[in-house]
């Protein structure tokens, strides 16, 4: 189920919100395993072949970590802790990546394995860095007195199911066990309609209108030319900062509902002055996830200069490999590794630079990436840097037909969009102002209004995939 | 205002918001899910023929015996015209002759009682580049279908666009476009001026040369076949093909660009297929008055009227009596030396 659809905004979370609040009055147990059966609804909406995975996978990495975390048979633990790793890593590995071995497999050594061409199970990627986290930290005997019914609400609880946050359970299993949690808290259900409104209208109508002009601009990549380049990469920019900040806030919003305060993910990255720093306000949850189970475990900065520049490379090839199964992401990543190396020697060498001049250059580069994250293949992204560079001309001829809109039309959005995301308050921030003034009110309603009459043009989310 | 207060006012103004755009939408109905009818929705705009007339044969009271198909062109044939018969005119704009036969089993699949089928085709569709690309309503029959379809449609901004404007139209009477329908699937079209007429029908007459005619069109090999499946389609059910009437001016340019030896195959596969085929398209009292046509290509609804009464009476005797040929193998070649008659003395008189 999508949050921005009919079925989740008009049935879907009324229903579930109320028969949780009122069975949650009596038994909290029963309003808890109600949340985790909505959940696994919600998830096998979309497709039910793929739920018995996440309820397997549920399963297995409870029993392996209930195991863990008794801290009995010493001398198996790192065994059984390595099993249960592999066995994550093989899921992913194997819905994921499957086919992307193959084909270059197949490429290079001349095989002919064949392709499965499974459909990606939705949120795997997601799931599976949460328990992983979740068995590490059972080893390191960081998860005591569980239940499943937490530990199943943990990894599918419905509003960071799909596309994150990537949540870690040190901090959602306590609120689960919290009786509060079960009686309506007006705080939450009014600070969680601000951010929800916010969300919703940064999907519907901001980010979907930017996914027009970047699908228009991406599909005709031969027609590109210097000024519909720059047009098509800002709008793919754009798009994805509203679409993935919009279901973050929807997310944020939606547990808030249920007195649940999920992670921020997103803390204007656009507005960062290096890449340490945009990574530090961008997808912050996975940036998290890697930090304390990747970088830290590989020695983080503890084993000299070189190592740490190598772990941090490590670090971002991964994540480039987490986004997507193909040699796009992958040099995405690796551009951000390099990048994030650079910066750190421009520091250590006591290089600065103004304010301004530092803050374009983190964008430029944010955005040039984002055109080899967008595009299917490096040939597109080589088509799209070529265009945008002036290699292709730089005639104004055809934007309009390219994009179906005009010139000055499209340069103000963009300018707007651009705005927004550079000198606007965030989501958060306006979600934590004490102000609950009839103007704000009016705020919210007149979002949620306006996107709520647009849910029959539902479009998904760009992290669905991931 | 407390927490409280705000999150209970938010959520009530929102409902009551959401509910207002509903009510109107179902009032209005724009879309035609639902069928009433009251004096403020009497006009309607077209948003898409081709989902909307689905969703009449979807929702609608299934009492049709007739079924009509055509292009834009057939949209104003009222089905009141016909005496007698229940019609539901199906006909949308830009059909390709393909997806014919993609709307007849759909619409039987609507309606149990179908007798018979008339069936508006047109020349310029008979071309490679109209015909050889398939169609089908397959993408709208699944838009249809999807769950809480006609409720989503309600809780839309698009359609209370819509409503607001057919509220408008239907409140001051006003026709000020080229295609708007009424509750009973009646389509009317503005009324020009002679002047504007002049302009449309000359700028329509360019489009025809650049886009559709002369070197542009090859008669598509095809064509018998796709009409045979329609025949097919028809089982016992009686099938009556007409072809739309075009204004004299329009088909003197078919003529200067030397398609007539591909109309009049045209006509003879249709001859052929059906056994006989009631055509109106050649110069006669009705296509030679440019009036009668909003731009040379679509004639308005009294025409549409007079073609109805032609097919179902053709003695009528209010219609001029050369407005309508039914053309059977007996009679093909005189139809089509008399047609080459018209347009040589027609070509002459514009020149």
């Amino acid at each position: 189920m999508i949050f921005n659809s009919f079925e989740f905004i008009f049935l879907f979370l009324p229903v579930v919100w109320i028969v949780f609040f009122l069975v949650g009055r009596i038994a909290p147990p029963f309003a808890k395993t109600w949340l985790l059966l909505a959940s696994l609804f919600f998830y096998a909406y979309w497709n039910p072949a793929y739920l018995p995975l996440i309820v397997g996978s549920m399963i297995v990495n409870y029993i392996i970590g209930v195991f863990l975390g008794k801290n009995k048979w010493l001398p198996t633990r790192k065994g059984i802790l390595t099993l249960g790793i592999l066995f994550n890593v093989s899921l992913l590995g194997y819905f994921k990546y499957r086919d992307f071995f193959a084909e270059n497999l197949n490429a290079v050594l001349g095989t002919e394995i064949s392709l499965v061409q499974l459909i990606l199970p939705l949120a795997i990627s997601f799931y599976t860095f949460q328990q992983i986290a979740y068995l590490v930290d059972s080893y390191r005997l960081e998860t005591n007195e569980y239940n499943f019914l937490n530990y199943g609400l943990f990894v599918s609880f419905f509003p960071q199911l799909i596309a994150g946050p990537i949540v870690h359970h040190g901090d959602m299993m306590p609120q689960f066990s919290d009786r509060k949690t079960y009686r309506i808290n007006y705080e939450n259900l009014s600070k969680g309609l601000v951010i929800f409104s916010i969300g919703l209208f940064k999907k519907v109508a901001i980010a979907d209108t930017f996914a027009g002009y970047a699908n228009s601009g991406y599909g005709s990549v031969e027609a590109l030319t210097m000024v519909s380049g720059w047009l098509t990469s800002l709008s793919y920019t754009l798009q994805l900062y509203f679409d993935f900040s919009g279901y973050s806030d929807m997310a944020i919003g939606l547990a808030l509902f249920f007195n649940i305060r999920l992670p921020i993910n997103f803390n204007s990255p656009y507005k960062a002055l290096d890449i340490q720093d945009f990574w530090r306000r961008w997808h912050i949850t996975l940036s998290g996830f890697l930090t304390k189970y990747i970088y830290i475990p590989l020695g983080g900065s503890r084993k000299g200069i070189p190592q740490t520049y190598i772990n941090i490379f490590i670090i971002f090839l991964i994540s480039g490999f987490w986004h997507g199964a193909g040699w796009t992401f992958v040099i995405w990543g690796i551009l951000h590794g390099l990048a994030s190396v650079i910066a750190r020697i421009w520091k250590r060498s006591g290089g600065r630079l103004p304010k301004l001049l530092a803050w374009a250059v983190t964008f430029l580069f944010v955005h040039l990436a984002f055109v080899i994250f967008r595009a299917p293949d490096v040939s597109v992204a080589l088509s799209v840097y070529k265009a945008m560079f002036g290699l292709e001309g730089i005639q104004l001829m055809g934007i309009s037909v390219l994009f179906n809109e005009d010139l000055t039309h499209l340069a103000l959005v963009i300018l707007l969009g651009l705005g927004i995301a550079l000198f606007a308050k965030n989501s958060v921030q306006i979600m934590e102002t004490q102000k609950r003034t009839p103007l704000m009110m009016l705020f919210v309603v007149m979002l949620l209004y306006y996107s709520a009459m647009q849910l029959q043009r539902v479009s998904e989310f760009l992290y669905f995939n991931f | 205002m407390t927490d409280k207060k705000f999150a209970r006012t938010a959520l009530f103004l929102f409902l009551a918001l959401a509910a207002a755009t509903a009510g109107v939408n179902y009032w209005i109905d724009p879309l035609w899910h639902y069928g009433h009818a009251n004096a403020f929705n009497s006009i309607q705009k077209v948003t898409n023929e081709r989902e909307q007339k689905i969703a009449m044969l979807h929702y609608g009271p299934h009492d049709y015996d007739t079924l009509l198909i055509g292009s834009s062109r057939s949209t104003y044939i009222h089905p009141t015209a016909f005496e007698g018969w229940d019609v539901f005119n199906f006909s949308v704009a830009n059909m390709s002759v393909r997806e014919v036969h993609s709307m007849m089993l759909y619409s039987q699949s609507q309606l149990p009682d179908l007798k018979r089928y008339l069936i508006g085709v047109d020349f310029f569709k008979s071309s490679e580049r109209e015909a050889a690309a398939p169609r089908a309503l397959t993408n709208y029959e699944n838009k249809i279908n999807q769950p809480f379809y006609r409720t989503k449609n309600l809780l839309s901004l698009d359609s209370l666009e819509i409503s607001i404007q057919n509220f408008k139209k239907s409140v001051t009477d006003t026709i000020d476009e080229d295609r708007l329908y009424n509750r009973k699937g009646e389509a009317f079209a503005n009324r020009l001026t002679e002047e504007e007429v002049e302009k449309s029908t000359e700028s329509k007459i360019r489009r025809f040369e650049n886009v559709f005619y002369g070197n542009n069109y090859t008669y598509y090999k095809d064509y018998p076949m796709i009409l045979q499946k329609i025949k097919d389609a028809a089982g016992d059910d009686t099938l009556t093909f007409y072809t739309t009437p075009i204004s004299t001016g329009l088909f003197v340019s078919l003529v200067e660009t030397d398609l007539l030896d591909d109309y009049e195959q045209w006509i003879r596969d249709l001859v052929d297929v059906n056994g006989g085929i009631w055509n109106f398209m050649y110069p006669n009292t009705i296509t030679n008055d440019q009036m009668n046509y909003i731009d040379g290509h679509h004639f308005y609804p009294e025409i549409g009227t007079m073609l109805a009464k032609r097919i179902q009476n053709n003695n009528a005797s209010d219609i001029p009596t050369d407005f309508g040929v039914y053309v059977t193998p007996d009679n093909v070649d005189e139809h089509l030396e008399e047609v080459r008659r018209l347009a040589e003395k027609a070509v002459k008189e514009k020149n």
